[in-house]
């Protein structure tokens, strides 16, 4: 597929302006792998597509801070969480009117890059912001798109942090794409720089699944049962850290989700087609919320019935089917292991839910697994950049929906078909 | 086989098939050990993994089928971005998956021929 298909789709708003993306400042790149314009910035190591390209996620989001407040005042921000080890911000994107000043309305979470080599989540996560911005009117609004994303951010507060885990990040592009952790520095597969000799840094902290490392109520429970997917090896790329919230960056997003009543919350990561469900630690629970398998359910058919189109086919010339699973069941049903195996303690979406729980609010919590599904030949981490626009069209109508029924006590399936129209 | 062989300098972790044994073992660490392989990919009712080098005759001792088919997993991510398309992919491990069980009941009958690809 040609590049410029992927920019005609995906481009920039008038008034917005693409990050410069191969600035100096290495600090804070990323990827975004959608865009034509070709900006390498530094020798890429091997086995990198020599086509990608590179941004600022620093400068992208202070880009849609500024479009938006520029057709609405007040109704954007970007602001650090604090610094990550590697000296990194933890960058959260605000948007919705009066996001300053009126905290009553609904506040929707999305999250995504917890896991370093999964690169579509964090693009994915970047562009349903984009897509808002974008298409936020300036004055009356002049089509469908329009209205969708004038009603969504005049009534609602979302909040993105597209790249949790940005040392790690870095560390995918420079030296080791398939490198999932935190702080790569911190086990005996560090390599300081690509077909250097492995040896873990002694000053870095230990390199931790940054989604095994959340202060989850079984958390303990599991470590001590030794079943469960996570280790306490830090070579292992499921180390879940010595103990709960040990890693800079989960202190920090537990700050942030501490400090803030969520009505809603997705966390992106790839790969397969899943929508999954918490409770990871305490799969039994899982079946008891009636509310979340209503959200679920209704996600699930929209997001089916678009990729059922032949536009929106990712990396086979077949439909993805997305399929809904508890989050404890996925491991299990992807590795044909035991079901006591496959809990998961420490989870972002099981930490906003206890959080919620502990404060007596509802909130809906789950993860979604992003394109390519999984099957003999799957490109799996690596998929090609051409699976963004089918993947996206899949996901940006849905993510819309969830949204706006964000504090919806029992959501039907036409609160979702409402936004079929939306990248149809 | 030497649990040595596979000791390879400047390799950190290799590429393998792996088919877990059914069921697991009994020990818990054992079954732990074999349950969290990271898994990067499936072939056939097997999963694709990378473990470092050592690690291979221990899932051999707990029964798991192994075929190691790549040296580095940039190797491996190399043929998966570059495969033209999923089948194109299979058949390419398919034919590492062979040669690599063929080797691997030679240097177990003591030939000495072959071994894996690490």
């Amino acid at each position: 597929m040609a590049h410029d298909d992927h920019f005609h789709c995906f481009a920039f708003p008038s008034g917005v302006t693409p990050g410069p993306g191969g600035s100096a400042k290495r600090t804070d790149t990323w990827l975004r792998v959608f865009s034509g314009i070709k900006l390498p910035m530094f020798p890429l190591p091997v086995n990198l597509p020599t086509d990608l390209t590179f941004y600022s996620l620093t400068d992208d989001l202070k880009a849609l801070v500024t479009a938006l407040n520029g057709k609405l005042a007040g109704s954007a921000k970007v602001e650090s969480l604090g610094q990550t080890d590697g000296k990194r911000d933890l960058w959260v994107l605000k948007i919705g009117a009066g996001i300053e000043k009126d905290p009553k309305k609904a506040r929707v979470l999305f999250t995504s890059g917890l896991h370093a080599r999964e690169w579509l989540a964090p693009t994915y996560t970047y562009l349903i912001a984009e897509w808002l911005v974008t298409n936020y009117p300036k004055a009356a609004p002049a089509n469908d798109m329009e209205k969708i994303a004038k009603d969504v951010l005049d009534n609602n507060h979302v909040w993105f942090v597209p790249m949790c885990n940005p040392d790690g990040h870095e560390y995918t592009v420079t030296t080791f794409r398939m490198h999932r952790k935190n702080s790569p520095g911190g086990d005996d597969f560090f390599r300081s720089a690509p077909g250097a000799t492995p040896k873990r840094d002694p000053a870095a902290a230990d390199s931790t699944d940054l989604n095994r490392n959340f202060d989850t109520k079984q958390w303990n429970a599991i470590r001590t049962s030794g079943k469960g997917d996570f280790s306490v090896d830090v070579n292992d790329e499921n180390f879940e850290g010595a103990t709960p919230a040990s890693a800079t960056e989960t202190k920090l997003l537990q700050k942030m989700i501490d400090n803030t009543a969520f009505d809603l919350a997705v966390d992106h990561h790839t790969f397969d087609c899943a929508i999954m469900f918490p409770y990871g630690d305490d799969p039994g629970k899982a079946k008891e919320d009636k509310r979340l398998r209503a959200f679920t359910a209704a996600m699930q058919k929209q997001i089916n019935g678009k990729a059922a189109k032949s536009a929106n086919q990712t990396t086979r010339s077949t439909p993805d089917t997305w399929r809904l699973s508890k989050i404890s069941d996925f491991y299990a049903t992807l590795r044909g292991i035991p079901a006591d195996e496959s809990r998961i303690p420490g989870s972002i979406t099981d930490y906003i839910i206890y959080v919620a729980e502990k404060a007596k609010r509802k909130t809906v919590a789950f993860a979604m697994e992003l394109p390519p599904m999984h099957y003999p030949g799957s490109p799996g981490f690596t998929p090609q950049e051409s699976i963004i626009q089918p993947a996206f069209r899949q996901l940006i109508g849905t993510s819309l929906a969830l949204i706006k029924n964000a504090t919806s006590a029992s959501p039907k399936d036409a609160d979702f078909a409402a936004f079929d129209k939306v990248a149809p | 086989m030497a649990d040595n062989e596979h000791t390879i300098v400047g390799v950190s972790r290799v590429v393998c098939v792996v088919k877990l044994p059914s069921p697991l073992p009994d020990s818990v660490e054992d079954a732990h050990f074999l349950s969290h392989l990271p898994l990067i990919g499936h072939h056939g009712d097997a999963i694709v993994t990378m473990v470092v080098p050592s690690a291979l005759p221990r899932l051999r001792k707990l029964g798991a089928e192994v075929t190691v088919i790549d040296n580095d997993v940039d190797d491996y991510l190399a043929r998966v971005m570059s495969a033209k398309s999923s089948d194109e992919l299979v058949a390419a491990i398919d034919k590492n998956v062979a040669k690599g069980k063929e080797d691997l009941a030679i240097a177990q009958a003591g030939g000495g021929g072959g071994k894996d690809k690490a």
